[in-house]
């Protein structure tokens, strides 16, 4: 999952981007308003985080900006402005959620997950593919009752696939939504990363699902048992 | 409890009786005078007429009377029919003779068999006096003597029964039409007093009407009456001004709290970052925990000196000082900002100029005007600081003056609010908006004058004693 912070502390930036890193996310970081509008028009991100005050561009300028430009990406506004009249203006401009500073990170976490199950329609934090449940809370996958054992960016990609079970999803989607600006992935690096995880589905479990590729479309897989 | 209305009741009232009382008085009096001034003038024919009669020694009932048509030449008085009411019975004329403490010698007929009881003490100067018979009829008489011993006495009266009807039933209307001229005025005026001081009420009433809530109604000047102009537009004045000053400390809270919480946003969010990863964050972490705490600190006392001395409440003590050396001191700690901007700076402060003001205190405008102007020059701009000097070329202050971009007129009257800034996004290096509102406070408590002037392109902030 992709994640744009766009905040003028930088201190307050990096503390959020090192703790979203931490927990498997890909982050951007922005400390000014128009570049990181720019950012967000062009990435395809699971969650922005956007401030209000923002030096260059106002955040809700920016997020009437992406509205209006129809842009999905659901917006968590993290501001200092407390009244309700603040957050109502946040939410009814187009923002999905709105957090008053200060904030415990622990919740800034919660609700950036739940932005992204909520992205992909889901609403159990435990996504379930044959034999293969993936727990979007803890970062975890598990075949059969048996723990995989992945990279942070492994399981990003299998959660991206998870999440997006039963649709094609192409190498460009999943460089877009797992790597950041600064990882400049190479060509292969999603091939590689999908075969290291047949591998590791395939170790777990015979009954496990099984990554599909389509040629010249990308890779696809079931889709969850309901 | 004193009201308007009663005020100007009782006095209006009291106008209007007084009024009333000498309007009466004046027409009764004018009246019994027009009445009684006949009658005078005739008891003193009359007297003439009997006195002469007496003398000649013809008085006597009937005497007044012509018997025969002819013309009695006794009787050669103007009026002779009117002397003949002294021979009618129950006439208004009337006469008696009298020895001195004795019987009745002669009396009219028209006294017919009553007697005339003059007071026993007659006044000295021969006025009328007023008598009653003793069947109830009101005499005016003259009384006088008939020879110089002073042995017999006449008495001529005139029976002025009906003219005092005549004045009871006057007297009697005055009463009558002053009791309801008073009870109509009475009312006339309360109407009128509730009519006039109706906008009044209106306007007291509007007045208890107004809140902490309600302070952006203002008083309709429509119909006022120009005496309640002036109140009104005090008022009107008053209330924008509590408005205003009520509107400063909300926002002023509402600036603080949020100026306070982005640095405690910082705080904890490094610090539960420090406790999720502790061995993920970076080594300077507490490094920066500190800054942020730094910045809630600097926020926090200029505040509390915000309101020290925008309070007035502090003493302060006023000592000699040199100026040039103030502002070099003040200007060490922006230097280094100004090197790395690359700014070129110029003083041009009179030499030996000497201050009396409170150290402290005029350190701290200065410091803050030169932070601020190092802060907000463009890379490469002007900072000049120079002696404002008089038209005789002796000081009067210090000009700041720097290069600004993006400053407009219109931000001129929010520079010394505190928490503008003229970017509303919050700066890293600790700046909170509130250096000018602390230099100005500081200013007005040694009694300077700090305003700020905007001139293509530089802005200039003027301390002036």
């Amino acid at each position: 999952m992709r994640v744009l912070v766009v905040e003028d502390s930088q201190r307050l930036r990096e503390t959020i981007a090192l703790v979203l890193r931490e927990s498997g996310y890909a982050v951007d970081e922005s400390g000014e308003g128009d570049e990181g509008l720019w950012k967000a028009q062009s990435n395809p991100y699971d969650v922005i985080i956007l401030d209000i005050m923002l030096p260059g561009l106002d955040g809700l300028t920016a997020l009437r900006q992406l509205r209006q430009e129809k842009n999905q990406a659901p917006i968590l506004i993290l501001s200092a402005k407390d009244t309700v009249e603040d957050r109502v203006q946040g939410l009814r401009d187009g923002a999905d959620d709105y957090l008053v500073k200060p904030f415990a990170l622990t919740e800034l976490l919660a609700r950036v997950e739940a932005l992204c199950r909520r992205a992909y329609e889901k609403k159990d934090p435990v996504v379930q593919v044959g034999s293969l449940n993936v727990d979007t809370r803890a970062k975890t996958a598990s075949c059969a009752d048996v723990m995989m054992d992945l990279t942070p960016r492994e399981y990003a990609i299998l959660e991206f696939l998870v999440l997006r079970s039963g649709d094609v999803v192409s190498r460009t989607e999943i460089e877009s939504h797992v790597y950041d600006d600064l990882t400049s992935p190479m060509s292969n690096v999603v091939d590689r990363a999908i075969c290291v995880l047949r591998r590791k589905l395939n170790d777990a479990s015979d009954s496990a699902p099984v990554i599909q590729t389509r040629r010249g479309h990308g890779y696809f897989m079931e889709a969850p048992n309901s | 409890m004193k009201s308007i209305r009663n005020q100007l009741l009782v006095w209006l009232l009291g106008i209007v009786a007084v009024f009333l009382v000498v309007a009466g008085g004046c027409v009764f009096f004018t009246v019994r005078y027009v009445l009684f001034d006949g009658v005078e003038g005739e008891l003193q024919q009359a007297r003439k007429v009997v006195y002469n009669l007496y003398r000649e020694g013809e008085l006597a009932p009937g005497a007044f009377t012509r018997r025969d048509g002819g013309t009695n030449r006794r009787l050669r008085f103007r009026d002779e029919e009117r002397w003949r009411q002294f021979d009618i019975e129950g006439g208004e004329l009337l006469y008696q003779l009298r020895e001195k403490e004795g019987d009745i010698l002669l009396r009219s007929v028209s006294l017919g068999d009553r007697s005339i009881e003059r007071p026993s003490d007659l006044p000295i100067s021969r006025k009328s006096i007023d008598l009653t018979l003793d069947d109830g009829s009101r005499l005016r008489a003259r009384v006088d003597y008939a020879n110089p011993e002073g042995q017999t006495e006449i008495i001529v009266a005139r029976d002025i029964t009906s003219i005092s009807q005549t004045l009871t039933l006057v007297m009697g209307s005055i009463w009558g039409a002053g009791i309801l001229a008073a009870v109509t005025i009475a009312g006339l005026t309360i109407v009128a007093l509730k009519r006039g001081l109706a906008p009044l009420d209106e306007l007291g009433q509007a007045a208890t009407e107004v809140d902490a809530e309600s302070l952006s109604t203002r008083f309709g000047r429509e119909d006022l009456p120009s005496e309640l102009l002036p109140i009104c537009e005090r008022l009107n004045g008053l209330m924008a001004r509590l408005e205003g000053s009520f509107d400063r400390e909300r926002r002023f809270s509402a600036d603080l709290a949020h100026e306070l919480r982005t640095p405690i946003a910082e705080l904890t969010s490094m610090a539960e970052a420090a406790i999720l990863l502790p061995d993920k964050v970076p080594d300077d972490q507490f490094e920066k925990m500190l800054t942020s705490a730094r910045n809630m600190q600097r926020i926090v006392e200029s505040l509390l000196d915000l309101a020290r001395w925008e309070q007035g409440t502090s003493q302060v003590e006023l000592k000699e000082v040199d100026v040039i050396q103030a502002v070099e001191e003040c200007w060490e700690p922006s230097s280094q900002l100004a090197e790395e901007k690359a700014l070129t700076v110029t003083f041009a402060i009179s030499p030996g100029q000497i201050l009396k003001t409170n150290p402290s205190l005029f350190r701290t405008i200065l410091s803050n005007l030169f932070s601020n102007a190092a802060r907000y020059a463009p890379s490469g701009g002007q900072v000049t600081i120079e002696t404002i000097a008089r038209e005789d070329e002796s000081p009067a202050g210090l000009a700041v003056t720097n290069s600004v971009e993006g400053i407009k007129d219109e931000d001129l009257e929010h520079l010394f609010d505190r928490f503008w800034q003229h970017d509303p996004s919050r700066a890293e290096d600790g700046h909170s908006g509130l250096g000018l509102s602390v230099a100005r406070a500081c200013a007005e408590t040694l009694s300077l004058k700090l305003d700020a002037s905007l001139d293509e392109g530089s802005l200039t902030f003027n301390l002036i004693a």
